[in-house]
């Protein structure tokens, strides 16, 4: 093998994604200080790019591990930045738990089921008071109608004509539900014998849904996931080093393949469950059954578009020549059949609730119409009817140039596929794209760009001793 | 009758054959063809051949169909039998997606199919020309077109290209006749 394929982490590098860094922490600090950022939007942004971050990472976990257990050759030249990616997961894993101990700690800003005041059916009139100081008074939308959102006995019906278009989800939502399911009588307030009355934000559904929604074993859950998928992104990687090392090449084959397993069976059932709790408990009340997949699928395709810029980067600079158009069209055909994919999941979940159309679901895609109108269709135009037109030629998929422009087109696109779903519940109408969303990207970016160069520059970017490297190599098609 | 013919050499080992197409292509001749028993990988590159234009066919087999459903199902909900479900409006984009994606699809694989067999003369009642046999089993082909007015010249250059470059048998058929 050539050796210019020993990877130079340049200073100039270094600087540049420090620099990226810098930059956006002064632009959060910036947000913050100045106080025209709410809490909200920032602990919004941060779950924002940790998940999106982390999942590129541990969707890179799950690239390795598919391939390997498919008996992939072909992919064996582009491993090593796929493994580089991997290590991210422990670094981007630490944010999310810092957003998910913050919940349990008291942070009630993302996730409102974990206000354990909500499933609480008798409650002190001192509770009710603090709940209502709390969450009345804008929490983050003006917070205009929160009075009459409040009072329990006075809903009007009609509440989904349309008329109220910035009112606080939160509450929003307790009181929507309160009226279906429980508030026939206007005995709410009744104090009883031992001083506790019933409480009027009482929300039947989280209440059902607590023995999962619930902070401890929503802890435990992110601890089980970012711990098992970063161990074995770490002993994949460890594994694939110590080849490289090596003689025989069979044992750590086989090494790799039994990590692969194991992943897959975990990989199956974390990546859908990290989205219903990172992402779909933010609507407590709303639930989709595919939206595990959706999410996935999202994540995959952007990991695949980070690697293919990656590799077009490495190529640029003069490193693994052995990547030509055949595996870059390989990558591309993933990108154009998993986003079509992704828009079939897209349709599925739509047109189910569309056709259904039961109020509490179609709120869903209701205030995503009403609140995020250009990002909302903008979604599909990028993600679907971009790669579709641009990426259906064969040309189209090996040229550099064009993958490298869809690469950046589709993480800014699914970017703004997970914008669309985590901001609405969190910030509601109240949202925005400006200097502070920025600066949490390049901060992020930042930091992922550095992880990945530092693990690129530790190893070969070829795995020399694979069994399957001389099919990779004359890979053709 | 076009007087079309047919001069084809055989040879015995895809390796050989490999290497006999770049060099005769480098001696300047057309290789109308080359015919295997199995597909052999960069043998289209070697040979210079342009992209098949089958996609192109199966995208316009594709929006034929996604046309057919949706003027269909427009005339049929709109005009010809609106049903009212679920208080819907007649016009439902949404709820034709489905059918129109199948009928895409349905199209563009049925169309694209019988494509492909009419091309390779393969489709029902068309009876397909085989040089020899031996192709479709074991042996590789190299074909060049001529006709009635291909000179005497020619004819032998093609064959010393072919003997030089290792096919081990050389014959000339009748395209018409086959």
């Amino acid at each position: 093998m050539s050796d210019n394929n020993k990877f130079e982490f340049t200073g100039k590098q270094k600087k540049t994604f420090l620099i990226m860094m810098v930059v956006g922490i002064i632009a959060v600090l910036i947000g913050l200080l100045a106080g025209s950022v709410s809490k909200q939007r920032f602990w919004a942004n941060l779950l924002l790019e940790s998940v999106f971050f982390t999942g590129i990472a541990a969707c890179a976990i799950f690239m390795i591990a598919a391939h390997q257990i498919g008996l992939a050759g072909w992919n064996i030249v582009v491993r090593r930045v796929t493994e580089s990616i991997t290590k991210f997961t422990l670094i981007g894993g630490l944010f999310i738990m810092v957003i998910v101990v913050g919940t349990a700690v008291g942070y009630h800003d993302l996730y409102h089921w974990s206000n354990n005041f909500l499933t609480e059916q008798q409650v002190t009139q001192a509770e009710i008071t603090e709940y209502e100081e709390h969450h009345a008074g804008g929490h983050h939308v003006g917070g205009h109608e929160t009075e009459e959102q409040h009072d329990n006995g006075e809903h009007k019906t009609n509440e989904h004509d349309g008329t109220k278009e910035d009112h606080e989800q939160n509450s929003f939502n307790t009181s929507e539900v309160n009226y279906i399911f429980t508030s026939t009588d206007d005995s709410t307030h009744a104090a009883s014998a031992d001083g506790l009355v019933e409480n009027p934000y009482y929300d039947k559904i989280l209440d059902g849904k607590e023995p999962y929604l619930n902070p401890p074993f929503f802890i435990l859950r992110a601890i089980i996931f970012l711990g098992l998928w970063s161990f074995i992104a770490y002993k994949l990687r460890r594994i694939s080093l110590a080849e490289d090392l090596g003689n025989g090449t069979d044992a750590w084959y086989m090494k790799t393949k039994f990590w692969s397993a194991i992943f897959l069976v975990i990989w199956a059932v974390t990546s859908s469950m990290m989205a219903w709790d990172w992402v779909m408990s933010l609507d407590p009340h709303w639930y989709s059954t595919l939206f595990g997949w959706y999410n996935f699928i999202s994540l995959w395709i952007t990991s695949m578009c980070v690697t293919v810029l990656l590799l077009i980067y490495l190529k640029s600079k003069g490193y693994i020549k052995e990547v030509n158009q055949n595996h870059l069209h390989d990558l591309g055909k993933y990108i154009f059949g998993f986003s079509i994919f992704w828009t079939y999941l897209w349709f599925s979940q739509f047109m189910l609730i569309w056709y259904a159309n039961i109020p509490e679901e179609t709120i869903y895609f209701l205030q995503r119409k009403r609140e995020y109108n250009p990002l909302f269709f903008g979604n599909l135009i990028i993600n679907f009817l971009m790669p579709f037109l641009v990426l259906m030629r064969r040309d189209a998929k090996r040229s550099l140039t064009v993958l490298t422009i869809m690469a950046v087109v589709l993480i800014i696109g699914h970017w703004n596929d997970f914008f669309v779903m985590i901001m609405p519940a969190t910030v509601g109408a109240d949202w925005h794209i400006s200097y502070f969303e920025v600066g949490m990207f390049l901060f992020f970016a930042g930091m992922f760009l550095y992880t990945v160069f530092y693990q690129l520059s530790k190893a070969s970017l070829i795995a020399v001793k694979h069994p399957f490297l001389k099919e990779s190599l004359g890979h053709h098609q | 009758m076009t007087g079309k013919k047919i001069v084809f050499g055989l040879f015995e080992d895809e390796e050989i054959l490999m290497k006999a197409v770049k060099n005769v292509r480098n001696e300047g001749l057309k290789i109308t063809d080359v015919l295997t028993p199995f597909p052999v990988h960069g043998l289209d590159e070697i040979m210079g051949l342009r992209q098949t234009k089958l996609h192109s066919a199966g995208f316009v087999f594709g929006m034929t169909g996604t046309l057919t459903a949706l003027t269909f199902i427009l005339w049929v909900s709109t005009a010809n039998y609106p049903i009212n479900y679920a208080g819907k409006p007649y016009l439902s984009l949404p709820s034709w997606i489905p059918i129109t994606f199948e009928l895409t699809v349905l199209f563009a694989a049925i169309g694209m199919t019988l494509t492909y067999l009419y091309l390779n003369r393969l489709a029902p009642g068309m009876k397909p020309k085989i040089l020899d046999e031996r192709i479709t089993s074991h042996m590789f082909a190299m074909t060049f077109e001529i006709n009635a007015e291909t000179s005497e010249n020619k004819k032998e250059e093609i064959r010393n290209v072919l003997k030089a470059n290792g096919a081990v048998e050389i014959h000339e058929k009748d395209w018409d006749t086959l």
